[in-house]
């Protein structure tokens, strides 16, 4: 068959940097939202503006003990069977915003799907676990990681071109969104349906509790009195899709992200950075990207969760930013109406906001009797009638994860700014090993076992070196990263941030040119399948035997799946774009494709991008049984690579150029017409490859690549760093000898590939 | 019930030690007097929820929030005097 012109654009432009020309404008085509208020999105907005509450008496979860009694649960409906409830949600507001963009079930034209989330199934592993005893109850966290939702909507209604999971916390929803937008800003696929998802269940329930930072009764964001936070669940999703297609196809545009800002505090693992400076600096850097100015902002979706420390910071960092405008601007918290839905806050709001924009009317702050602060113009108990233009969605998640979404009704006069044409660097690479030491093969019961885990001697110790205070609530995986990265760079401490960020005097810009000046912080991928299972695992028995009262509080904000990322940002003082990606097998691999994507964004100038494999007793003891292909590694490795934007200052000392990169053809592509052809190699060059299934391999053999040498990534053992590990190979290969290197990570289903190389 | 109060202290800055992750600390390197949070051991309000738990579990008293908790929690000195309070009431 001809190689018809959609394979030769693909490999010409992976000769160049990946980018295409032009800035693309990201308009949103459909919505789709589920939440306490009930189902659809149109009717649930109505009864939101109406000011209707739906937190209510918990329901369903025979927890006494807890510190509240409320919650905002969403009603029962018809879910498809054996779906887990986060997943079942996703695909009630996933498939409402795809019906309403035009799109049937199973004839999707090449679409990617980016979702957000914190808890995933957890509530239908909690139940499991209950069940018996043995470690084998537990597999449950192992098969079914963050992905599991991508993975159901792919099967319910895609196939998609690619999948995504993203996790930042309490921003993760916004965060999604920002990785689907970048798709389609590039041109990696024309649409993306993207959002986010969070059931309800015991942990998060007894976790924030435990922290006591929910409000025994419905929250009252802003209010004086406010309490805390009532904990919330739900799904938000939109469609994506590039102007040029919207209009070609004569699809009703609803309104555009028109831009948006993701950044790190680097403060603490719960508490806010009082100040509210970063924050600040996000909604501006939001704003000017997508070419507005505080001037033009008609309303903002507050993150606003009812708890002490969110709102005061976000009332601060609001008045940094917004000034005098603010006596203008409305605001109002939804989570008086909705609860906190954590994963699905993010995105659950942007929907919100958008309706906001269609409709021409602001929803309330419902909860709100005595603002703490009533020089803001707050919406009150019903909706204000008010045609806001441009409104800022804020999301704030655990470890200062933020992310700052801005939407428009009228198109934006640029694109998603990107970083036009910039060259990437590999400019470090810095790794960790630990040797082997003596694993337990005893399958006893999962608490004695855990014990008997922790006394055994460590060979190494991934804790030495780090400051104890700074380091304490890590996990071997935090520590691991840590001591990585401060192979590459030097710590710093909060108060040091605090006075870089204050030195920066950023405040004072908006606008275009504020974008382009913007302090753009140091960010940080870590590939993350789980969060902590063992520590998951111990929360988990505590509540089930001794309930809420008896949980750990320090221990619950570690269990997200964000929490190493959050730990290390903290710790080096990063302040850039963090989160984790959490793509099962490929998350490695997916966090260099996600690394780049910032970067190509323009949300930092450079990043570190890294994972660990570390030894979690659990995952070690139950992983054969979950996965007999792989064979697991004796001992630990955690690796992190520099990415940086080329300039005269990065060049020094760098290893390597990225000179493509971009997704294989896989099953999901419904574009696919034939398999991906690597360009050819030209120089003495090295393949780097972790084929998951043997369909990569396959493609290699039928090209030019057959003869090169190959380092096989799986041989090591270190399933966690597949991606990360290959780049650091490559690039270090590059700096000894001038070559070409090739690293393809992945399966039939989709796979990744990155070519480097040197300057 | 009598609790010998020095046997109490050395109890409740081991549990410290395990509970806070306070790595490589013994407890011979908490002073009895020594401010357990902002300056002396840098312990933050997570902490304190953390330790909160950990002594009614422990122990079996019902550890007060807020303001009262301040100053309970002010020392190894003025927790172990809480504690025994508690437990002979």
């Amino acid at each position: 068959m001809k190689q018809t012109s959609p394979r030769s654009e693909l490999e010409r432009d992976s000769s160049q940097s990946a980018h295409s020309p032009g800035r693309e404008r990201v308009a949103i085509t459909g919505v789709g939202m589920v939440t306490a208020l009930g189902f659809g999105a149109r009717p649930s907005f109505a009864r939101l503006c109406a000011g209707e509450r739906g937190i209510r008496e918990l329901e369903g979860f025979a927890l006494p003990g807890l510190r509240s009694k409320f919650a905002a649960q969403v009603p029962s409906f018809d879910a498809p069977e054996s779906y887990p409830r986060s997943d079942a949600l996703a695909w009630l507001a996933a498939k409402e915003a795809l019906a309403e963009a035009g799109f049937g079930v199973g004839e999707l034209p090449r679409m990617g799907l980016s979702v957000g989330g914190t808890t995933g199934s957890l509530l239908e592993t909690e139940a499991e676990l209950k069940q018996a005893n043995g470690l084998a109850r537990a597999q449950r966290f192992l098969t079914h990681p963050l992905s599991c939702t991508v993975q159901s909507l792919a099967r319910l209604l895609g196939p998609f071109a690619v999948g995504a999971t993203s996790c930042s916390a309490c921003s993760s929803g916004a965060l999604a969104i920002v990785r689907g937008a970048q798709w389609v800003a590039s041109g990696r696929t024309t649409l993306a349906l993207v959002g986010g998802t969070d059931a309800l269940c015991h942990m998060t329930l007894a976790g924030f509790g435990a922290l006591g930072v929910v409000d025994p009764n419905p929250c009252r964001p802003f209010d004086v009195k406010r309490a805390g936070l009532s904990l919330g669940e739900g799904a938000g999703f939109m469609v994506l899709e590039a102007e040029s297609n919207a209009r070609a196809r004569g699809a009703k545009i609803l309104g555009w992200l028109a831009g948006f800002a993701v950044g790190a505090e680097a403060h603490h693992v719960t508490h806010p950075e009082p100040s509210g400076r970063r924050a600040a600096e996000l909604m501006l850097s939001a704003l000017g990207r997508a070419g507005f100015s505080a001037a033009d902002v008609g309303y903002i979706n507050a993150h606003g969760t009812g708890t002490q420390a969110n709102d005061a910071m976000e009332t601060r960092a609001l008045e940094h930013a917004f000034g005098p405008e603010l006596q203008r601007i409305w605001v109002s918290s939804s989570k008086g109406q909705l609860g906190h839905t954590l994963g699905a806050a993010g995105a659950i709001e942007a929907v919100i906001s958008l309706l906001a924009l269609e409709a021409a009317r602001v929803p309330p702050s419902a909860g709100l009797e005595h603002a703490e602060h009533p020089e803001l113009r707050f919406v009150r108990e019903r909706a204000a009638d008010c045609a806001p233009g441009v409104v800022l969605s804020n999301s704030f998640g655990f470890g200062g994860l933020d992310a700052v979404l801005c939407l428009s009704s009228d198109p934006p006069s640029n694109g998603i700014e990107r970083a036009g044409g910039g060259e990437w660097l590999v400019r470090r690479s810095a790794w960790v090993p630990q040797s082997a030491a003596p694993g337990s093969n005893d399958a006893l019961h999962a608490g004695a076992w855990l014990e008997r885990a922790r006394v055994l001697p460590d060979a190494t110790d991934p804790f030495e070196g780090l400051d104890p205070e700074r380091s304490r609530r890590f996990d071997r995986s935090a520590a691991a990263l840590t001591r990585a990265a401060e192979q590459l760079g030097a710590s710093r401490s909060a108060a040091e941030v605090a006075r870089g960020l204050e030195s920066e005097g950023v405040l004072a810009r908006s606008g275009p040119e504020g974008s382009a000046r913007g302090v753009l912080g140091r960010g940080l991928v870590v590939g993350a399948a789980y969060g902590n299972v063992e520590r998951s695992l111990r929360f988990l028995d505590r509540l089930h035997a001794a309930g809420p009262k008896a949980v750990a509080p320090a221990e619950f904000p570690q269990l997200v799946p964000s929490a190493s990322a959050g730990s290390v940002s903290t710790y080096m003082g990063l302040t850039g774009p963090v989160f984790s990606v959490c793509d099962g097998i490929k998350s490695a691999s997916l966090a260099v494709e996600s690394a780049l994507a910032m970067l190509e964004l323009g949300l930092c100038s450079s990043l570190w991008c890294g994972a660990a494999a570390t030894r979690d007793a659990v995952v070690r003891e139950l992983f054969p049984s979950v996965c007999p292909a792989l064979q697991l590694a004796e001992g630990e490795l955690s690796v992190l690579v520099e990415l940086a934007r080329r300039t005269p200052e990065t060049e020094p000392g760098a290893l390597a150029r990225v000179v493509g990169h971009g997704a294989c053809a896989g099953r999901h592509d419904a574009d696919a017409i034939e398999p991906w052809a690597p360009p050819k190699p030209t120089w003495p060059a090295h393949l780097f490859i972790a084929d998951l299934d043997g369909s990569l391999g396959e493609l290699v053999a039928r090209s030019a690549w057959a003869r090169v040498s190959q380092e096989d990534l799986l041989a090591g053992g270190f399933r966690e760093t597949l991606g990360i590990h290959a780049l650091a190979l490559a690039a270090q290969a590059i700096s000894r000898e001038p070559s070409q290197a090739l690293i393809l990570c992945g399966d039939r289903e989709s796979a990744y590939w990155v070519r480097l190389e040197p300057l | 019930m009598m609790m010998d109060l020095q046997a109490l202290k050395q109890e409740l800055k081991q549990l410290m030690i395990e509970q806070l992750d306070l790595r490589g600390k013994q407890p011979a390197d908490i002073d009895d007097e020594a401010p357990l949070f902002g300056a002396g051991l840098g312990l933050d309000s997570l902490d304190a929820l953390q330790l909160a738990m950990a002594v009614e579990e422990r122990f079996g008293v019902s550890v007060p929030e807020g303001e009262a908790a301040r100053e309970v929690f002010a020392s190894v000195e003025s927790l172990a005097n809480f504690v025994a309070g508690a437990k002979s009431a």
